[in-house]
């Protein structure tokens, strides 16, 4: 069956158990934090922080309202990831989750730049220890056992360990006022569909990019909130339309290279 | 946004084009006179596999688990594995027209048959360089079918004043030099106009605010439009109209082509920064 993850903002405290439960789940480094104020902490999804509740203040109405955002992988129903991965290490499995095999993974990143949604991170802790030398690495930190976690990409996989046993995904047990639920995805789409009209609101994520196993419901539009602004098209189309225009482009060029030859070969032959 | 693909990644895409067009060129030029083109043309093969081995070195050290690289064979819908497929074997190509030319005896039908197989991998590095960032909606700015083709008359632009260049101390050579000086004012002159075309009509506005006059204008304008662009294409107008009267300095030839490759990895490490933040 192919599930879906609910984010309900219009539900969501900011108490960010969400976050504290992915890590503990997941077993991820905590983050070293500066003050910045921004309320947001960790400032930003990275290799060991795979979902994060962007605060934001927004006046509405001349009033002050807080606008709580938890971000994480989508889980595209066709992942640009996937397709761009030269290893073959992303696959969107049957039941919705996007996962990177992080033993075959080799750090080249077109993941991280594929991503509409920004949502992928390169890991680079102790890439230092692996080779003795900095190859592409920061600073050296913990290798987890295994290793398999090192100099590779990692994100967000839908604790799809976790469904294989019937379970939740971590963040959505944890979650104390139902903003984030999970089920089928098909009547996920309808529970967010029926809130949004509630509340009002907007959805996000039943049409982006082909469509996500992610969906959200918004009390404001998803740009003013800071979400991408990403094509409902499927990334092969996307894919697709950039073969047809660079083509189309080789071919005017080659009439116009045709033309020029044309036009110019006879100097050509004088000067000889 | 994080900067992923940064200086490792412009250098690589930067000497893969040099090395494509440096074949290309010197298959082209073989073609046209076999005789008059001889130096330029064993200049040309043996420049283009060793700059493009070096590029490969790069990609390699950019990589966080660089000794699981065979595995980036896998995915045939890959731009970075067809890329890969499309170096292995034109670095393959190359080495294998340079030991033509030297040490290893074979009929001419041979070599041509491998310059040409070799020549049409050199147009798919090229073009390679660019659709591997093209076809990433996901970055605005990368977004573009001009930048394939950019990257393919940057990459010829390059490799041929880089062929220049190790023909400069040789003054028998000096009249295919000054070709290489001449070629480079109509290669200029299109370079400008698809940057031109692609400035205007790419999606991603603030990116193109930025190269124009945000944090990224003094690289662009300075590095990509002036030094690039703007003083090869004056220095080889100026040779032209000088060379009537008495051979201009070589000093002079080389300011351009030196020009020209520090634009030609401006530009891509331009590209590749505006696109990501
Ligand atoms: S949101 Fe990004 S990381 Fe997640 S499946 Fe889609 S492309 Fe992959």
């Amino acid at each position: 069956m192919a599930y879906a993850m609910l984010v309900d903002t219009t539900k969501c405290t900011g108490c960010r158990g969400c976050q504290v439960a992915c890590k503990r789940w997941n077993e991820l480094s905590p983050e070293k934090t500066t003050l910045s104020g921004e309320w947001t902490n960790p400032p930003d999804l990275t290799g060991q922080t795979w979902t994060v509740v962007f605060f934001k203040e927004m006046s509405k109405g001349g009033e002050m309202q807080w606008k709580f955002t938890k971000w994480q992988c989508m889980h595209c129903e066709e992942p640009p990831c996937a397709s761009v991965c030269p290893s073959l290490a992303i696959s969107k499995t049957p039941e919705g989750p996007v996962v990177i095999d992080t033993t075959r993974c080799i750090g080249c990143k077109y993941c991280v730049e594929a991503c509409p949604f920004d949502a992928v991170r390169f890991d680079s802790r102790g890439t230092q220890e692996l080779y003795g030398v900095k190859l592409g690495g920061i600073k050296a930190g913990d290798i987890e056992s295994g290793g398999g976690s090192v100099g590779v990409a990692r994100k967000c996989h839908m604790c799809y360990n976790r469904i294989a046993q019937g379970r939740k995904p971590a963040c959505v047990e944890t979650c104390l006022t139902g903003a984030i639920q999970f089920g089928d995805r098909a009547e996920i789409i309808q529970k967010a569909k029926t809130r949004a009209a509630a509340v009002n609101g907007y959805v996000y994520g039943e049409k982006e990019a082909g469509g996500t196993s992610v969906v959200y419901v918004l009390d404001a539009p998803p740009q003013e909130l800071g979400l991408p602004a990403v094509t409902p098209k499927r990334y092969s189309e996307v894919k697709a339309d950039m073969y047809k225009s660079i083509g189309g482009f080789g071919i005017i060029g080659a009439i116009i290279l045709g033309l020029v030859y044309y036009f110019t070969k006879p100097k050509a032959e004088e000067a000889k | 946004m994080s900067v992923e693909w940064g200086l490792d990644i412009a250098a690589y895409l930067f000497l893969a084009g040099v090395g494509a067009g440096a074949y290309l060129a010197a298959v082209v030029a073989s073609r046209t006179n076999r005789k008059k083109y001889a130096a330029f043309s064993a200049a040309g093969i043996h420049l283009s596999w060793v700059v493009t081995i070096i590029g490969i070195g790069a990609l390699f050290l950019h990589l966080g688990r660089p000794e699981r690289f065979i595995s980036a064979y896998s995915n045939l819908g890959s731009w970075i594995t067809l890329g890969t497929w499309i170096l292995t074997l034109f670095v393959g190509a190359g080495i294998l027209s340079s030991l033509f030319l030297t040490k290893v005896k074979v009929s001419e039908g041979a070599t041509s048959a491998v310059q040409f197989i070799g020549g049409v991998l050199a147009f798919l590095t090229a073009i390679y360089t660019g659709i591997l960032i093209s076809v990433l909606n996901a970055k605005p700015l990368w977004y573009s079918p001009l930048i394939p083709w950019l990257f393919v008359v940057s990459a010829l632009s390059t490799g041929v004043v880089a062929v220049g260049i190790l023909l400069l101390n040789r003054p028998e050579q000096r009249e295919v030099v000054n070709k290489i000086d001449r070629l480079d004012i109509p290669l200029v002159i299109v370079e400008i106009a698809i940057i031109a075309a692609f400035l205007a009509t790419v999606g991603a506005r603030d990116a193109v605010a930025n190269l124009i006059y945000g944090s990224l204008s003094a690289m662009f304008l300075g590095g990509v439009l002036l030094i690039g662009l703007l003083v090869p294409l004056g220095l080889s107008v100026y040779a032209v109209s000088a060379e009537r009267k008495k051979p201009v300095s070589p000093s002079v030839l080389t300011l351009g082509f030196v020009c020209v490759l520090i634009g030609g990895f401006v530009l891509r490490y331009a590209v590749l920064l505006a696109g990501q933040i």
